[in-house]
């Protein structure tokens, strides 16, 4: 199931092989770029949508403070790992002139991929299941129609 | 529907729908959502189609569906790389497609990243919790006791 997931890209991969003999369009440089951006932009938002689920978590323990404060610490980890990486230099940032610009044109960035990953799940598990009930109505008791 | 859907994201490539922020300049945004959308919508068809025929009981129909809207997405991949539309050449589109893959990789480690950390975070606050009070095991008299109860209760008079 994992090779099928990514078998589009590879597939890509081996026709860029084939007709061009190389990573046709692949700057590493770049690609790590948005990579690392993305990954520590994600880890911040899914932890501050954690956070706030941890809020509901408390409800059957009395309301402990100490998940939510270890909570906040992750999440304030990732704050400060993005801050502090965007502020190496040009490494992490693309195109954005200062640590502020590149922190939420990653935010945005990050709004409009998640906007595509909700999308294209809902066009495939809506295709999915409309095949799936479309069809003709099974029934295991043979027998009991005949 | 979800065909004219298909159909006018296409003619946001390769027609006069592209979105622009200026006359002849492609909204950047648009570089994100729309390769990103096309390759994850071929990936999760593809892997929807085979988990229909490793899974699923007799659904070779379904899983040849999802076949198709596979390679009807990744037709529309190779199209894109290959054919360049009035604002979208294929050269960025192509540089974009990589970019969106490295998008998806990034937000897939990150999210598992915190979702490990959350989970952490709530398996060591519940180690931390005092185990709860155990009561004594019932002496033997409260047993008698119990037995004689339940015997009075159960059964009934012989016909």
């Amino acid at each position: 199931m994992l090779f099928a997931f990514s078998l589009p890209p590879l597939l890509i991969l081996a026709i860029d092989m084939t007709f061009y003999g190389g990573f046709k369009g692949i700057d590493t440089g770049v690609s790590f770029t948005r990579f690392a951006n993305a990954t520590l932009t994600a880890y911040t938002l899914c932890s501050l949508f954690l956070l706030g689920n941890l809020f509901f978590y408390g409800e059957s323990r009395n309301r402990p403070w100490a998940p939510l404060v270890g909570m906040i610490m992750a999440t304030a980890f990732g704050i400060l790992a993005t801050v502090f990486f965007l502020g190496q230099g040009s490494m992490l940032l693309e195109n954005n002139g200062s640590v502020r610009a590149q922190a939420i044109y990653n935010i945005v960035h990050m709004f409009v991929s998640s906007g595509a990953v909700l999308l294209a799940v809902s066009v495939a598990l809506g295709v999915t299941f409309s095949a799936i009930t479309s069809q003709k109505q099974r029934t295991d008791f043979e027998l009991e129609e005949e | 529907m979800a065909g004219i859907g298909f159909v006018w994201l296409a003619g946001m490539h390769w027609w006069v729908l592209t979105p622009q922020l200026a006359p002849n300049e492609v909204n950047p945004y648009w570089y994100v959502f729309w390769p990103t959308f096309i390759l994850l919508t071929s990936c999760l068809a593809s892997c929807s189609a085979v988990t229909l025929l490793m899974i699923g009981v007799e659904r070779k129909a379904e899983s040849n569906t999802m076949f198709i809207v596979s390679g009807l997405s990744f037709a529309v991949l190779l199209l894109g790389l290959n054919v360049d539309g009035p604002l979208v050449r294929g050269d960025e589109f192509r540089e974009h497609l990589w970019l969106a893959v490295s998008d998806l990789a990034g937000i897939a480690v990150g999210s598992l990243l915190s979702i490990l950390v959350f989970a952490l975070v709530i398996y060591l606050y519940e180690r931390s919790l005092p185990e709860p009070k155990t009561i004594t095991p019932p002496t033997e008299s409260e047993l008698k006791q119990v037995s004689s109860l339940i015997a009075s209760h159960l059964g009934g008079e012989e016909e």
